[in-house]
């Protein structure tokens, strides 16, 4: 397993990026948890519909989206919401995805970050798809896509590791092995013994990371991202980090995981390993860590009273999301919620 | 002043229990900080204040159960009106928080040009000044009904327009009748008057209603009739009480001899499970009993385990817990053929029908005596009519024939099931 920062934040490897990207990328990740501990708050308020929290998974999301180049395509899940931020989706548009309002669908037309897939692997296709029409086009961009263990054991997932080992797509194939889908642990989800050796048998490059490491996981897609550039083909990334939080919402882990287990995984935490890592490094201290909450905070907060502000979309919304032109059948359900 | 109302936290959720208050009345609490813990049918939840301000009042006491949509707690944020907009409008941590970064941030990815999000809505959706509410089946029902839905004012939730609100429109509209027929409406509304009643159907009668419905649509179910002498059925019951000292009733002698008749054919011991059918080992005969409440049917586990005096003693208990409801959930449920002795209230023939989930039902009327010919005499025996439905779809006639005959074997000579 590729490691880079140790727990303590000590280099064990070589840094993939200097000070000052490392700064920016803490900014964010610090952001995208205080964005997650709102979402997870807007739920309880009843403000958001059911919220995937991706906490302790932010390495995994920031080190892999700052990897890529900014107009790459990426095809998330509900659980992405740091790495699609990262690729240009902005927050507010993220709370209204969460709040099942159609307009959560729809980023600023610049970012190419599809909406979040909610069927679990249904998406994984879609990115080489899009990877492959890009190889066609003669064009350098490539595509990203996030899922999670549970993923592997979809039938898409079979279909589009082979689809890309085959036509050597330049996809980046980011599986974020957090160790449950759902209640389900990663020993029982697979009987391989990682899951990055299932590249193997499609023909590409596969790795595994300490997905807590944003080094590692940066390193690591970077050279994917490469690779993928260079029309060399895919790559399965499996970065190994672990949910700290319940699968949703509307979860509670208790009944299925050790306690114990849940505070060990904070010995892990991918933000406080940058932390200490900066700190070594003499580019921290307390004072700047206040400016860092207190702007992740007020950028989070600010983004809930824009999303808010748009007001409760129209029943009507949900028949203009999916076709381009609507189905005679859709167009008499319109009309009948509209007399 | 914010009103903070239950939301749905769960997925459908439609009540909760408040486990204990974090915050008391009187005392202040910070925007998103812990207010309350509840418990759902799911998990223990700890519910964060959605504004700043004091905890005027708690919508509820600790162990109550509240629905959602109801008061969960009111505080007083310094907006002054009694119901204000959510986080925002008031004064709050962020605004704080604000003052501490030197420079305004930057929107997160704007709405601006370039931007779709802020584009025209699909075109002809509704005012969304004052939208009407109302689910897409009752705006079918108003507009089959000729009700304008703007002119109503809903009781539903956020003022939703219910199916109850179109009634009552139409019963303003309609003093006379309502509309004669009205096709393809899924039941008939009938409008009450002060020459009917309106009752509402308690749990047990909605339950029963939805199994009988469901049945019916699901199970296609044929019933074939017989009446067999029990002459020595009813002396053999009489000889067995006597020598027990204890009540053998005709549903008891009827369950042990049907068990047998169950194993020789297992299709009428069954469950269809799609394109399957479950045969089951164990023979758990559910037995109908008449309540005060309505009809229950407690369930006699492994028959075929006891001895005809222990499913006596069995049945007596079940319609006892049966009528004070003291019965457990086991009692209820795991039925795989069903006895109804529509006889104990003086039926004769009837067209049960198959409790969901098995596939035959036998009922038993009240022994008549009856002129029976016997070679060339004409004799008087008391005869027990039958009643056998079972699910087509498994059973063909023939075999429902073969199932008759041999129970009606057993009924008449109880020698060859009382072994």
């Amino acid at each position: 397993m590729r490691n880079i920062l140790d727990r303590e934040g000590r280099l064990v490897g070589e840094a993939p990026i200097d000070i000052d990207t490392t700064r920016r990328l803490y900014r964010a990740m610090v952001e995208a948890r205080a964005y997650d501990k709102k979402g997870t708050t807007l739920q309880r308020q009843g403000r958001l519909a059911t919220y995937a929290p991706l906490l302790g998974q932010e390495a995994a999301q920031v080190g892999s989206a700052a990897a890529l180049h900014p107009n790459d395509w990426m095809v998330a899940t509900y659980r992405d919401a740091a790495a699609m931020w990262m690729q240009g989706y902005p927050w507010e548009v993220l709370f209204l995805s969460r709040s099942g309002d159609e307009r959560g669908g729809r980023p600023p037309v610049h970012v190419d970050v599809l909406p979040p897939s909610i069927t679990v692997g249904a998406h994984m296709i879609h990115a080489v798809g899009i990877a492959w029409a890009e190889k066609l086009q003669g064009t350098s961009r490539i595509a990203i896509t996030y899922f999670g263990d549970g993923a592997t054991s979809e039938g898409d997932f079979h279909e589009a590791m082979n689809f890309a080992g085959v036509f050597k797509t330049p996809t980046v194939f980011l599986c974020q092995n957090n160790g449950y889908a759902i209640s389900m642990p990663r020993e029982r989800q697979t009987a391989s013994a990682t899951i990055a050796q299932k590249a193997d048998a499609y023909g590409m490059a596969g790795e595994q990371v300490d997905g807590n490491d944003l080094f590692a996981v940066y390193a690591a897609t970077k050279e994917a991202a490469d690779r993928a550039r260079a029309g060399d083909g895919a790559t399965l990334i499996e970065a190994v980090t672990y949910r700290i939080g319940p699968h949703t919402t509307n979860d509670d882990p208790g009944r299925y995981r050790d306690p114990e287990e849940e505070r060990a995984a904070h010995d892990r935490d991918p933000v406080e390993r940058v932390r200490r890592y900066l700190e070594n490094e003499g580019a921290w201290d307390s004072d700047w860590e206040e400016t860092v909450q207190a702007k992740a905070a007020t950028t989070i907060e600010r983004a809930v009273e824009l999303a808010e502000s748009l007001g409760s979309p129209s029943p009507a919304d949900i028949y203009g999301a999916v076709y381009e032109e609507m189905s005679p059948d859709l167009r008499r359900q319109l009309e009948g919620i509209e007399s | 002043m914010h009103t903070f109302t239950l939301p749905d936290i769960g997925e459908g959720l439609v009540e909760a229990e408040i486990v204990s208050w974090l915050v008391a009345e009187g005392d202040p609490v910070g925007l998103d900080e812990p207010l309350v813990e509840v418990e759902t049918d799911k998990t223990v939840v700890v519910m964060p204040a959605p504004v700043a301000g004091i905890v005027v009042r708690h919508g509820a006491e600790a162990g109550e159960t509240i629905a959602v949509g109801a008061v969960l707690a009111v505080i007083d944020d310094g907006s002054g009106s009694s119901e204000s907009d959510d986080a925002g409008s008031a004064p709050t941590e962020t605004d704080d928080l604000r003052e501490r970064v030197e420079e305004d941030p930057p929107l997160v990815g704007s709405f601006g040009s370039g931007s779709t999000i802020l584009g025209p809505r699909t075109q002809g959706s509704g005012e969304s000044g004052n939208p009407v509410l109302a689910l897409p089946l009752v705006r079918k029902l108003a507009r089959d009904q000729g009700v304008d839905l703007a002119a109503l004012t809903g009781t539903g939730p956020n003022g939703r327009i219910t199916r109850a609100d179109i009634m009552g429109a139409v019963e303003q509209k309609a003093d006379v009748a309502v509309p004669a027929s009205v096709p393809h409406q899924p039941s008939r509304v009938v409008v009450a008057s002060s020459d009917s009643e309106v009752v509402p159907m308690t749990k047990l009668r909605r339950t029963i209603a939805d199994r009988m419905s469901r049945s019916w649509a699901e199970i296609p179910r044929v019933t074939t009739f017989d009446d067999v002498d029990a002459t020595r059925l009813l002396q053999a019951r009489k000889a067995l009480s006597l020598r027990h000292g204890q009540n053998v009733t005709l549903e008891a002698l009827v369950v042990k001899a049907v068990v047998p008749v169950l194993g020789e054919f297992p299709e009428f011991n069954a469950t269809v499970s799609g394109d399957e059918i479950i045969l089951h080992r164990r023979f758990h005969i559910a037995v109908a009993v008449d309540t005060p409440n309505g009809l229950m049917v407690p369930v006699v586990h492994d028959a075929g385990e006891l001895t005809v005096l222990e499913i006596a003693g069995e049945i007596m208990r079940l319609s006892a817990g049966a009528s004070d409801r003291s019965l457990a959930a086991d009692d209820l449920s795991g039925g795989t053929f069903t006895v109804s002795n529509i006889g104990a209230v003086g039926g004769g023939h009837g067209t049960p029908i198959v409790p969901l989930g098995t596939t035959a039902i036998l009922s038993v009327g009240r022994a008549r005596d009856s002129a029976v010919v016997r070679g060339e005499a004409v004799v008087v025996a008391p005869m027990m009519p039958l009643s056998l439905s079972y699910d087509h779809r498994v059973i063909d006639g023939a075999l429902g024939r073969k199932f008759m005959a041999r129970l009606m074997e057993n009924l008449a000579e109880p020698a060859l099931f009382l072994v």
